[in-house]
């Protein structure tokens, strides 16, 4: 029981890297043949409103489906257990 | 049938197969639209769902957005398992397939150079947080200063204890700050060294319960595969190194290339 609070705050941080990786990382393409709303490239659109709002929505997300662990794939786990 | 729009995932080679590529977003399939030598990944999407007013608002719902991030994530990270990717930001959307094709022709000569940039390579992610508590309790050994004056204020009369205990507070703030941003330095230093590339980012702000600290370091390194074992050692040593005294290391990967694919100025 003691432990489901941390491994929430895990789950909601790691899902808080994912989004800002894919939202706001990778190569941004400008140009007139994106599909535009209201004259803003809908590539950007949202993204300020998001990062206002994440850390009050991590808050209250409960999504405990599978993340990309913080060790994952092939990387052995670095941290010695951490006290509480 | 609905009105679609093309969502982009990210470019890959031509010769990239799609057949075992993972569902996209909202479980659409995954194409590959080719042009020459370089290829987009796409799913057709519902316009009026992704290309409507309502997407700003939708953008700050993470109920909404996370299963999404993760489908496009999913599709990017596949790609990078394969062979070289350059991804696309969430909602890069075209019109048409032509609107594809027009993306890939008028940005070849720079799409094609990113995809040797980060062909064989992964990237990483390192966080280093400062533990005040922590770090306060061993600052003596990290700092002649403070060793100093917590030997001057032990031995002093009970009079002058109180002025240097007051020097000694004020002086523990700024050399918290000094070391935490000098481990930061001199990890990011050790760690480039088995980089092909390596950024650094804002620093989070964490607010959240039970991840402690004060973030000094927050970088992005791009590896060769053969590169992720020896980056793996030194930051195992500098984790053994720094975290007993006050200092928290986070490590995320392998990831695609996130953070290695802006375009660069020239031949544009």
């Amino acid at each position: 029981m003691a432990n489901e609070p941390h491994i929430d705050d895990t789950d909601r941080l790691m899902l808080s890297d994912l989004v800002n990786r894919v939202l706001d990382r990778g190569l941004v393409i400008s140009g007139s043949i994106i599909v535009s709303v209201a004259g803003v490239d809908l590539i950007r659109v949202g993204l300020n409103v998001f990062i206002a709002a994440i850390e009050t929505e991590l808050q209250k997300s409960a999504d405990r489906e599978r993340e990309r662990s913080l060790f994952h794939a092939n990387l052995p786990v670095l941290h010695p257990p951490r006290g509480r | 049938m609905t009105d679609q729009v093309q969502y982009v995932y990210a470019v890959v080679d031509a010769r990239s197969g799609v057949i075992d590529a993972p569902a996209g977003i909202e479980g659409a399939a995954v194409g590959l639209h080719a042009d020459g030598e370089i290829a987009a990944l796409v799913s057709g999407v519902d316009a009026s769902v992704y290309a409507g007013p309502e997407v700003e608002a939708r953008t700050a719902d993470l109920e909404w957005l996370g299963p999404r991030a993760r489908a496009h994530d999913a599709v990017v990270t596949w790609a990078s398992d394969r062979g070289a990717v350059v991804p696309l930001p969430m909602f890069s959307l075209f019109r048409d397939a032509a609107g594809v094709t027009a993306m890939l022709r008028e940005r070849r000569q720079s799409l094609e150079r990113m995809l040797e940039r980060v062909r064989g390579r992964q990237e990483y992610g390192v966080r280093l947080f400062r533990i005040d508590d922590a770090l306060t309790a061993h600052l003596a050994e990290v700092s002649p200063r403070i060793a100093e004056l917590e030997r001057a204020a032990a031995a002093a009369s009970p009079g002058q204890r109180y002025l240097l205990t007051r020097k000694l507070e004020s002086e523990r703030a700024e050399e918290l700050r000094r070391v935490g941003s000098d481990v930061a330095q001199r990890s990011f230093d050790a760690l480039t060294k088995h980089a092909a590339e390596a950024a650094l980012d804002a620093l989070p702000r964490r607010t959240l319960e039970g991840m402690a600290g004060t973030a000094v370091l927050n970088a992005s390194f791009l590896l060769e595969r053969d590169a992720a074992e020896p980056f793996r050692r030194e930051l195992t040593s500098l984790v053994e190194e720094h975290e007993p005294t006050g200092f928290r290391f986070e490590f995320t990967g392998p990831w695609p290339p996130y953070h290695f694919v802006q375009e660069t100025t020239d031949g544009e």
